[in-house]
């Protein structure tokens, strides 16, 4: 009897521990890494990248950084949010080592499963736009001055600065930064995600930098339009502020290696 | 001895033994009340909640004692120099100097710094919220090093802690504010924590800016033109002159800090490559040499009241100041884009210098100046 009921209750508990090693009810975490790159190798800022486009001899970034919002897993039958609002900050890649590690968000309790793809938006949704920096804690990306412009009650969704070198040897330098309601580009990267019990799981994400001027069909010209603060839909302004974005997310892919 | 004389030698001893004793370094404390009362910083219009480290939590009597330490020179070599000598109440809590004066007349590497909001430049996540070139992470830690700057205070925590424990009135400040036991427990730390409590009071918004957006006290013509040039091109209206100053001096309506507190080359001096900058600031500060010559973007709240300006006091006055944005900026290898790709700045007339000097001064609070509960206790 005694016997019994011991084996009764080992056979309950390896039950039980049975149904909690199902996939279905683990989690682990995710980490998404984003790094720059100049013609595949690692962009350190304020490194000068030779170039040979029309009238320019050299390009040098100073300054990478943009909102993230509402990166999802997905596959056929779920989607898992990870977070509304992410800051990729590159800027302070200016070494071999740094801009060869990139940054890394990690996102813990992460649903164990095979996604088919990954969704985020590059800028923020025009909901989000409307909230201030007072309305949020320090320790968010929303909650700093410097990534709003208080004129056009917004977020400044990317900045791209830096410099080039022209044919005569001069310079010029570069600032694009996009803002307002609109711009939010949404991209979903098909890729067969793991995430495995059996550890962490790492996705990294490649901005391939010579693809944010000079990817043929959507250039910028740094020389003739060599700044944007955004402006009102429709401006120039504008208008070049929302190419430099779509170009940042047109320049994004995961890598494969 | 005769029974008078004993008996008035016994009356003595007594009348010694009952007058209070000064504490001594060891000395119980535990039969003074302890009560903190908590306290919750009144934030002025247009700023958030202040965030508070969880582990100094501000009460009445922490504020008091860091108002004391604030004021005291015990914390200096020679007894000549308080917190308050670089940073006095009627200059938003700078002092009018190049390089601050320490003890012996030495001068300190760097132009002071006003301390009016200062609490609001704390971001919880980061590691280089204060000081020119960011070097510390908390008030806290700041607290913690004009002491034994050499330029500054000239002493050391050790001899200052010694003072402390041994001082008529510290011992139950301390017990009042932090519970201690005895007199022992006074530490630096504590000291620190006091003073930063004290800083987190040190809050005002009641400039002509603020009487314009919270209370219908329009600010002047020559201001509002000041201002939408301060604003640039960002109004609204893309051919409106910018002066780009929103860039890095940044606000919003519920934080209107007027500073975007990182790190850039605002063009002071012209260098040909990293490693000439005289000051490498920031770039010191993390150990990365493109940052050499970068400073805090600072706010320009009282501004008017906080000459001369720059980590250098480098400028007189605030036209001083305009008149170098106004060239665009030296060139560096470092020199921030919002400068060199400026297509305006370059051509400020005469007449925008003003408006916008107008404005700057719109952003002084005169209220802040003598303000009873910032004063020296003593
Ligand atoms: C000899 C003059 C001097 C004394 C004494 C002095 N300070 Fe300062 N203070 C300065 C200078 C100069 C700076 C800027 C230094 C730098 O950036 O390297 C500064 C900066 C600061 C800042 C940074 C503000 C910001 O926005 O980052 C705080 C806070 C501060 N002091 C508090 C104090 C306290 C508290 C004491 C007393 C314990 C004190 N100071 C004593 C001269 C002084
Ligand atoms: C690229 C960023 C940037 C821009 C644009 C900028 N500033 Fe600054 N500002 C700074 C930095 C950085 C400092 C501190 C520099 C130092 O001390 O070395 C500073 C300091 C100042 C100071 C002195 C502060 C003090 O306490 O001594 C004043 C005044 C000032 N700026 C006004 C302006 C005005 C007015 C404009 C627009 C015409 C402007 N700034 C544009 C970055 C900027």
């Amino acid at each position: 009897m005694r016997i019994l009921s011991i084996f009764l209750l080992l056979a309950a508990i390896s039950f039980t521990a049975c149904e909690k090693d199902t996939d279905e009810n683990k989690t682990q975490t995710l980490e998404i890494a984003f790094k720059a790159e100049y013609n595949e190798q690692p962009l350190q800022m304020y490194q000068d990248q030779v170039i040979t486009e029309t009238g320019l001899t050299a390009i040098q970034f100073k300054r990478l950084e943009f909102f993230l919002s509402n990166i999802k897993l997905k596959s056929a039958s779920t989607t898992h949010e990870l977070t509304d609002v992410a800051y990729v900050d590159l800027t302070s890649k200016t070494t071999l080592e740094g801009a060869t590690e990139g940054i890394v968000m990690t996102y813990e309790d992460v649903p164990v499963g095979d996604y088919t793809s990954i969704e985020m938006g590059f800028g923020l949704p025009d909901a989000v736009n409307e909230t201030t920096p007072g309305d949020y804690s320090s320790d968010s990306p929303l909650a700093v001055n410097g990534n709003y412009w208080a004129s056009w009650s917004s977020y400044i969704l990317s900045k791209i600065e830096g410099g080039a070198t022209k044919s005569d040897s001069t310079s010029v330098a570069f600032l694009y930064h996009s803002g307002v309601n609109g711009m939010l580009n949404t991209k979903e990267f098909a890729h067969s995600i793991e995430v495995s019990a059996d550890g962490v799981t790492r996705l990294t994400f490649i901005i391939k930098a010579e693809d944010l001027f000079f990817k043929a069909g959507s250039e910028i010209d740094i020389l003739t339009n060599n700044s944007t603060h955004s402006g009102a839909a429709g401006s120039d302004g504008y208008n070049l502020a929302k190419l430099s974005l779509d170009n940042l997310a047109n320049a994004t892919e995961i890598s494969h290696h | 001895m005769n029974k008078a004389s004993f008996l008035l030698l016994l009356a003595l001893f007594t009348f010694v033994a009952c007058r209070p004793e000064p504490p001594v370094d060891g000395d119980d404390l535990t039969d003074i009340t302890y009560a903190p009362a908590g306290y919750t910083v009144d934030a002025p219009n247009g700023f958030p909640p202040m965030e508070i480290p969880a582990d100094n939590p501000m009460t009445v009597q922490g504020i008091k004692l860091g108002r004391h330490l604030f004021y005291d020179p015990i914390l200096s070599l020679d007894s000549t120099i308080s917190c308050s000598s670089c940073h006095h109440s009627d200059k938003a809590f700078t002092d009018g100097e190049v390089f601050s004066v320490g003890v012996e007349g030495r001068r300190a590497k760097r132009n002071s710094m006003s301390l009016v909001n200062v609490g609001y430049s704390w971001i919880k996540t980061r590691e280089h919220n204060f000081m020119w070139d960011g070097r510390f992470a908390t008030l806290e830690e700041q607290a913690l090093a004009p002491v034994e700057d050499f330029n500054e205070m000239g002493e050391n925590w050790e001899n200052v802690e010694k003072k402390l424990r041994n001082h008529p009135e510290y011992p139950t400040l301390f017990r009042e504010a932090f519970g201690i036991d005895n007199t022992a427990e006074i530490t630096k730390y504590l000291a620190a924590k006091a003073i930063a409590q004290f800083e987190r009071t040190i809050n005002s918004a009641k400039s002509g800016y603020d009487g314009d957006r919270w209370s219908n006290q329009y600010m002047t013509p020559a201001e509002q033109r000041g201002f939408e040039l301060f604003l640039g091109d960002a109004a609204g209206n893309p051919v409106a002159k910018d002066a780009e100053c929103l860039h890095c001096h940044s606000f919003s309506d519920n934080k209107a800090l007027f500073a975007r507190n990182n790190f850039t080359n605002n063009g002071l001096d012209s260098v040909a490559s990293f490693s000439d900058f005289v000051d490498k600031g920031y770039g010191a500060t993390i150990g990365d040499p493109t940052q050499n010559g970068f400073f805090r973007e600072v706010t320009l709240r009282n501004i008017a009241l906080t000459a001369p300006y720059m980590h250098d006091g480098r400028f007189k006055t605030l036209r001083e100041v305009l008149d170098h944005y106004a060239t665009g900026g030296h060139a560096a290898p470092n020199l921030a884009p919002e400068l060199s790709t400026s297509t305006s700045i370059q051509t400020l007339t005469e007449a925008e210098k003003d408006d916008l000097e107008a404005f700057l001064h719109a952003l002084t609070d005169t209220t802040i100046v003598n303000r009873a509960e910032w004063q020296s206790p003593f």
